[in-house]
């Protein structure tokens, strides 16, 4: 005979015996009960956010930087929907986060009742899985099933809206178990087969590796491929860190801003090995020409992916990891010798963003420096998160984490606040710019109150920067609404009572860096930088990697 | 152009037809015909649609139907109709 409780209660139980110790949330009127449960719960920590959407993003940083389920909450209406943006972040990127939400009671669905909204039907498109609860006696095991969707294959988030009746109902309560994702081997040893002799054949072979290798943790296998070949690394975005920055074989990131020699290697590859990847399009830019006389082989975990944007040779479905380490007893040791010969005579020396005062470059060796490397970098989206990708040397696995597929501005700030629940022993640096930085400025008082510590770097030069270089490019330079005005940030820093550092020059850099990660507690570094620093190189859209743009075009 | 014809069991549930449904949205491509009815079995729906669109288009879209949480099988076939026309 299991135990008497109610939907609340239920709730709370199974995210516990699942082993979730942290949920970020919001309450609201239809999610009451759920709240008055969690106060009799020490086993689950909540962390009040200032926005729902910070709670999805927080959920997400936490998820990626811990290998596990994310969870957040939220009332029903206005609270869901708020959420939406996090979900499909977490959606885009296969992160594994569970959203719970408060929805009117039953009798009232469907009748426009205040604060109602029909959150299933509105989350459809951005979540794996999700579900209206219509009987407490369905919820433990709606509940389970979520939790083992949102991991299970290529991770993704999953949405539970549970009517405020069915909070309140009293049904048995029963642990079980939650499904444990299974590992997606291949059993193609005909395929694998063929890799290992495409890679034994190619003069020219690269390997591209992607989000796959870093939530299945396939770093070493990765390693050893390429050591074993000596094929060059590059990684896309969403790879960065699956990687040594610093290994002799990582060549960098691919894509519309990858270096001329990393997008160069891939135009004249005769093989690409991609890893946990899905060739999305800023990584491939225009497809009908890119990589023309590669063949392609693509290991990823969702069959969909394969062959979707690019033509493929071979595919393989399954976990990185694990299909890597089968493929590995089959492959011989060669090297590349010559092809990485011709890959080295395509580097230059990179330039400067803004040569002179104060550039991304500076600001971002420097922060290596005062950090030892040893922090984990959450970048917003916009320049600063191309430059961070391009410049920052991460060196340790799963160190870098920013919103690739989505692309949502806002995400820096409540991510590191769940990377720094995951990570509670090392720095988090939140790096943003002016723009991202004011949609969710907010949670700095999250941080205060929950104790979280977060280190915030702002980009500040004034402008949405990556759309006005756009504008400046492609739109004759007229800057349509992409001058933005910031308030004073010290002050900001001030008035949440964490110290806060307006750094203008070069030389002042590492100071303001070096106290921010030494300080107890959140700290804020405002990084002044020249207003019309472009990124470069760049590839426009739907053009050829062959074609990179280096400077602003006349 | 080849003209394709998408099968698929589902649980008898709105919210996976309503998914499934999401995904053939989504890639808006031209639906000839769709129908849903009872397959004999209770609890399952099948679910027919016929699309104009490439074999590799067809194909993908297979692979993400049987993703959704709720679908037991789908398939594509080339549709015998236009064959015939």
């Amino acid at each position: 005979m299991g135990e008497l409780l109610t939907g609340s209660q239920i709730i709370c139980r199974t995210l516990v015996d699942a082993g979730v110790e942290v949920v970020f949330g919001y309450p609201g009127g239809a999610i009451m009960p759920f709240y008055d449960a969690l106060h009799g719960e020490p086993a689950l920590r909540h962390i009040l956010v200032r926005h729902e959407q910070a709670a999805a993003h927080a959920a997400d940083g936490y998820a990626r930087a811990g290998n596990r389920v994310g969870v957040c909450v939220a009332t029903s209406g206005p609270g869901a929907t708020n959420l939406v943006t996090g979900l499909a972040a977490a959606s885009m990127d296969g992160s594994p986060v569970v959203a719970i939400t408060g929805q009117v009671a039953r009798p009232m669905l469907g009748r426009d009742a205040f604060q109602e909204t029909d959150v299933v039907g509105v989350t459809m498109p951005v979540t794996k899985h999700n579900v209206l609860v219509k009987d407490v006696t369905e919820l433990a095991d709606n509940l389970r099933e979520a939790l083992a969707v949102a991991v299970e294959g290529r991770p993704g988030p999953v949405l539970v809206d549970v009517p405020k009746d069915v909070q309140n109902q009293k049904t048995e309560y029963r642990r079980a178990p939650v499904k444990s994702p299974s590992r997606q081997a291949t059993d193609d040893d005909a395929a694998l087969a063929e890799i290992a002799r495409l890679i034994a054949q190619a003069e020219r072979p690269i390997m591209m590796i992607g989000r796959g290798v870093i939530i299945s943790g396939a770093y070493a296998e990765v390693q050893t491929l390429a050591e074993r070949t000596g094929m060059p690394v590059i990684t896309t975005l969403l790879g960065i860190s699956g990687f040594p920055q610093a290994h002799a074989l990582h060549l960098g990131m691919p894509g519309m801003h990858g270096e001329v020699h990393v997008n160069k290697a891939i135009q004249a590859a005769d093989l690409i090995v991609g890893v946990g990847l899905r060739f999305d399009d800023r990584v491939t830019g225009n497809t009908a020409t890119f990589a023309p006389r590669a063949k392609i082989v693509h290991i990823d975990i969702d069959a969909p992916a394969i062959g979707r944007n690019v033509r493929v040779a071979v595919g393989i479905v399954g976990d990185a990891r694990e299909v890597v380490s089968r493929l590995l007893p089959l492959v011989g040791p060669r090297d590349c010798e010559p092809w990485r010969g011709e890959i080295r005579g395509l580097m230059r020396p990179r330039e400067e963003a803004f040569a002179g005062g104060l550039s991304p470059e500076t600001i971002l060796a420097t922060l290596a420096e005062v950090t030892g490397g040893r922090c984990t970098i959450v970048s917003d989206v916009g320049q600063h998160q191309m430059w961070v990708a391009q410049r920052y040397p991460f060196q340790r696995p799963n160190t870098h984490i920013t919103s690739g597929g989505l692309g949502a501005m806002g995400f820096a700030v409540p991510a590191a606040m769940g990377v720094h629940l995951a990570r509670p022993d090392e720095p988090v640096w939140a790096i943003s710019g002016d723009g991202g930085f004011q949609m969710n400025m907010a949670e700095i008082a999250t941080m205060i109150q929950e104790g979280l510590v977060v280190k915030l770097a702002i980009f500040n030069n004034g402008y949405l920067g990556m759309v006005r270089q756009w504008q400046q490019f492609f739109h004759g330079g007229r800057y349509s609404s992409t001058p933005i005005w910031s308030p004073d940030y010290v002050k900001l820093a001030g008035a949440y009572g964490i110290p806060g550092w307006r750094v203008k020059q070069a030389s002042q850099v590492k100071d303001a860096l070096r106290e921010a990660n030494e300080r107890p507690g959140p700290a804020l570094v405002e990084l002044v930088i020249e207003q019309e620093a472009n990124v470069f190189p760049m590839i426009v859209p739907g053009g050829s990697l062959s074609e990179p743009l280096e400077a602003a075009p006349v | 152009m080849t003209q394709g014809l998408i099968t698929v069991l589902l649980d008898s549930e709105l919210l996976t037809l309503g998914r499934t449904c999401g995904v053939l949205r989504r890639r808006n491509l031209p639906i000839q015909s769709f129908a849903v009815d009872s397959n004999g079995h209770p609890g399952v729906w099948r679910l027919s649609c016929v699309i104009d669109a490439d074999e590799p288009t067809l194909n993908g879209l297979v692979l993400q139907i049987r993703n959704v949480i709720g679908v037991r099988k789908a398939t594509v076939t080339r549709n015998p109709r236009s064959e015939a026309s």
